[in-house]
């Protein structure tokens, strides 16, 4: 067969043309995206700071049933005063637009006889991985929720649990009794903050944008403030005083 | 009768008044009975409650000495303290057996599970069947943060698969919290046969959700409900609404002999619904004579005996002696009337001496000895007549030997006859001298006429039996003297009017064998006969205006007038009925046709049983 183009062009200089166009393009593409601000490189990091006010921690009220016969001051030193345990009990998420790269999975633990965290807020369809770290068996169930149902998890073992429902619902535990914890399903969820023992949290990586701080407990939004991301700079909100709900009027977030 | 059949109504009434009352103190007593248990079992379950309550404080001040001890307080200071895990290894090692020390000095009160933490509720040591892995902690359990709190708090922990009573106490060293150690009892039959024995004779067992985890049954109580009864009930009662809140049910009925509470412990176990049960059998009565099998020995001894005997006995004399006043003393009076008229002393039963029935009785006596006798009268053999037993021997210038002219004696010599002598009015007719008799061919000697044979006879009888038959005779007599003296002819015959009247006195009860007023007896032979049906039939002679004959009870007249007929006047009788007046006219026609033969009944023997003449005969 006779091939007119190969015939009149050279077979050698046409092999090594395009190659290197091909690399030059790259490399310009590579340089150029690099130039460019990613969405990380423009986010920045929010931060603020929880205090609970004396007193926050209810008591049992005296209509309500006592898990107890007795309980009373040993009568040698002063009682320490309830707290509130901050990094199990308490969660601050930022509520806005959705966060690119947000992570479809929640872990929670089973330590020390209890959740943690005890308040777990998630996105619908979200994964969560309930570990159990005691020496004892749990299991555990949210009250109200399809495909929550009650499942003994051993001391070591996991099990995962996929929401898809927004709402809140009650987590316990049928075999020990005290456990308690509170599962939101929050559509418009953009971050969950970390939360240490001293009341500090922090949002890492938060897109520019208008959003809204929310401090949950248990089932409760018991604080509240809004934040404007514009720039890569560090958010400080102003610390956030925790108001205890009344007892019978429990708002779940939406 | 009627006290008798009054007492036997009103036991009817106190025995259906008894019976109702014993089927109301029935169901009375069984709503008693459930409401007492229903009471029962709400008091048990407060003796509960204060009973495990009781124990929860005993645990609280029995791990007192361990927290206070001075091994135990340095062990968790060190723990609490410390810098790295191998220092809680150590203080591991070396606290663990001081506990186990410690715990079986509490001897009673020893624990099946038992902790030691630090202040972080880190575990440091642990006393039970699953120990805890190393570095595990219970801080956030309720009852151990507020122990770590500084309070002492009692518990009921649900812990590897186990139900416990849990006391927890703060360790203090140094003047701060350096942990706290928690002491746990296991909820089992022991603490139910205490609960049980506490509350006396009640079922008490724990559960935890639909299984139980302990109970006791008390053996000494019959009927008590057992542990696979009330753990049956587990299933509806966790879905009891009162249940949920916490509260104690309403009792339950447990397999149809029982009622059953079912309460959650008191604790945070409660939340996984562990709780206890108390049932308590149900005794009903299933009859009213169930009511003495309730009684005791002490319930019969306290009956007043005396009275009741004396009550019942005086009733049972009150009873008998209604039926001796109505029933045995006129049936004795019956039967002793009855055996004199079986003796003849008497011929007929006294009705007035009877009443109610018994006379009744005594009126069909009396009317079944009546019909006897006419049936004996009636179909009695009777002796053919015999005109010399009727008669009697004859004087000898009376009967002469023969008829005729003896030795040939000339017909001058013979008197004539004298004229017949005509009666003088008023006085007894003489008697005729009848024709000569033919010597009779010698025989055997007349029998003296029976008595009443001669009752009545006819005219035509009376002429024929002139002379021969001294009863007809004499009645003859009598008949033609009245009869002459009246100027009517003679009538002489008796009819059914008499038995009639007697019988429907009889029936009356008035015939009582007594005489009455108004009624007067009359020798037939001591003046003029009276027929009753005199004046009314074919050419009688009529009677006395307002006299009417009764025949009265032959055989008691012929025995008090010595053998004679007698017949009775009455004065101002009522106006026999026209049927009965019919009724005699026909009878006295049919006496008529039998005396003359004309009636095909045996000679002899006729309606009324009057025997005819011998010369009929």
């Amino acid at each position: 067969m006779i091939d007119p183009f190969h015939r009149s062009r050279p077979r050698g200089a046409s092999r090594s043309v395009i190659p290197s166009a091909l690399v030059v393009a790259g490399a310009v593409a590579a340089i150029g995206a690099a130039a460019l601000p990613s969405p990380a490189a423009l986010a920045g990091d929010v931060k603020g700071l929880l205090r609970a006010p004396e007193g926050y921690v209810p008591t049992p009220g005296a209509d309500e049933r006592k898990p107890f016969y007795w309980e009373e001051w040993n009568g040698f030193l002063d009682p320490r005063p309830r707290r509130v345990d901050m990094r199990r009990d308490v969660a601050v998420v930022l509520l806005g637009p959705p966060q690119v790269g947000a992570e479809s999975h929640a872990a929670v633990t089973l330590t020390g006889g209890s959740l943690s965290p005890a308040t777990i807020v998630v996105r619908p369809d979200t994964i969560v991985r309930i570990e159990n770290r005691d020496d004892f068996a749990h299991e555990l169930f949210a009250v109200g929720l399809d495909g929550f149902s009650a499942e003994a998890t051993s001391s070591g073992q996991a099990r995962t649990v996929r929401v898809t429902q927004p709402g809140n619902w009650l987590i316990r535990d049928r075999q020990v009794a005290h456990v308690r914890g509170h599962l939101h399903v929050i559509a418009d969820l953009s971050a969950v903050a970390t939360v240490e023992a001293s009341g500090e949290y922090k949002f890492t990586n938060v897109a520019p944008g208008q959003y809204t701080v929310k401090v949950l407990h248990g089932p409760n939004e018991v604080a509240s403030a809004t934040a404007q991301v514009v720039d890569t700079r560090e958010l400080v909100i102003d610390p956030l005083v925790l108001t205890a709900p009344a007892r019978a009027a429990a708002t779940a977030p939406r | 009768m009627v006290l008798s059949r009054f007492w036997v109504f009103a036991l009817s009434i106190v025995a259906a008044a008894a019976v109702a009352a014993a089927l109301l103190a029935q169901g009375m007593v069984n709503r008693q009975s459930l409401a007492d248990l229903e009471d029962g079992l709400r008091r048990d379950r407060l003796e509960v409650e204060q009973t495990l309550k009781l124990d929860a404080r005993a645990r609280l001040d029995a791990i007192a000495p361990l927290a206070a001890h001075p091994d135990v307080r340095s062990a968790l200071k060190s723990a609490t303290d410390r810098r790295s895990d191998d220092e809680l290894r150590a203080l591991n090692t070396s606290l663990k057996p001081r506990l186990q020390e410690l715990n079986r000095q509490l001897l009673g009160m020893s624990a099946d599970l038992l902790f030691a933490v630090d202040a972080g509720g880190v575990v440091v040591a642990q006393l039970g069947p699953s120990e805890a892995r190393f570095g595990a902690g219970i801080g956030t359990f309720p009852l151990v943060d507020r122990a770590l709190a500084g309070f002492v708090r009692d518990d009921i922990w649900v812990y590897d698969g186990a139900v416990y009573r849990m006391a927890a106490r703060p360790v203090i060293d140094a003047g701060g919290y350096v942990g706290a150690l928690v002491h746990g009892k296991k909820l089992d039959e022991g603490l139910a046969t205490l609960l049980s024995r506490r509350v006396g004779g009640a079922t008490v067992g724990f559960f935890r959700r639909d299984a139980m985890v302990g109970c006791f049954t008390p053996l000494d109580v019959a009927g008590a409900p057992t542990q696979a009864e009330v753990g049956a009930l587990l299933a509806t009662a966790l879905t009891n609404s009162e249940l949920a809140v916490g509260n104690v049910t309403p009792p339950v009925d447990v397999a149809g002999r029982g009622r059953a509470v079912f309460s959650l412990v008191t604790g945070s176990a409660a939340d996984a619904q562990v709780g206890y049960v108390i049932a308590r059998p149900l005794t009903l009565l299933a009859s009213p004579m169930a009511l003495f099998d309730q009684a005791t020995t002490e319930d019969f001894a306290r009956l007043p005996k005396g009275p009741l005997g004396g009550a019942a006995f005086a009733l049972f004399v009150l009873g008998m002696t209604f039926f001796w006043l109505e029933k045995d003393r006129p049936f004795g009076r019956l039967r002793k009337r009855a055996q004199e008229l079986g003796a003849r002393k008497i011929e007929r039963l006294p009705v007035a001496d009877f009443g109610g029935g018994y006379r009744r009785i005594a009126e069909d006596v009396n009317a079944a000895i009546d019909k006897a006798i006419e049936h004996a009268s009636e179909h009695a053999p009777r002796k053919k007549a015999n005109l010399d037993e009727l008669l009697g021997p004859m004087s000898g210038a009376q009967a002469p030997a023969f008829f005729g002219f003896a030795g040939g004696a000339q017909d001058a010599d013979i008197p004539a006859a004298p004229p017949p002598a005509r009666p003088a009015p008023g006085a007894a007719p003489a008697r005729r001298a009848g024709p000569a008799v033919p010597p009779r061919p010698a025989g055997p000697a007349a029998a003296p006429p029976p008595p009443g044979a001669c009752a009545a006879v006819t005219r035509r009888a009376a002429r024929a039996a002139d002379g021969r038959c001294a009863r007809g005779r004499r009645a003859a007599r009598a008949t033609r003297a009245h009869r002459a003296a009246a100027g009517q002819p003679l009538h002489d015959r008796r009819t059914a009017r008499g038995e009639r009247l007697r019988r429907r006195r009889s029936r009356r009860g008035r015939d009582d064998g007594r005489a009455h007023p108004g009624i007067a007896a009359q020798r037939v032979g001591d003046g003029p006969t009276l027929g009753d049906h005199a004046g009314r039939g074919r050419g009688r002679a009529p009677l006395p205006a307002g006299l009417r004959g009764v025949c009265r009870d032959q055989a008691a007249m012929r025995r008090a007038h010595g053998g004679l007929h007698v017949r009775e006047v009455r004065a101002d009788a009522p106006q026999e009925p026209r049927a009965d007046r019919r009724a005699t006219r026909r009878k006295g026609r049919a006496v008529h046709r039998v005396h003359e033969g004309r009636q095909g009944r045996p000679e002899g023997r006729t309606r009324q049983g009057v025997r005819p003449s011998p010369v009929e005969a």
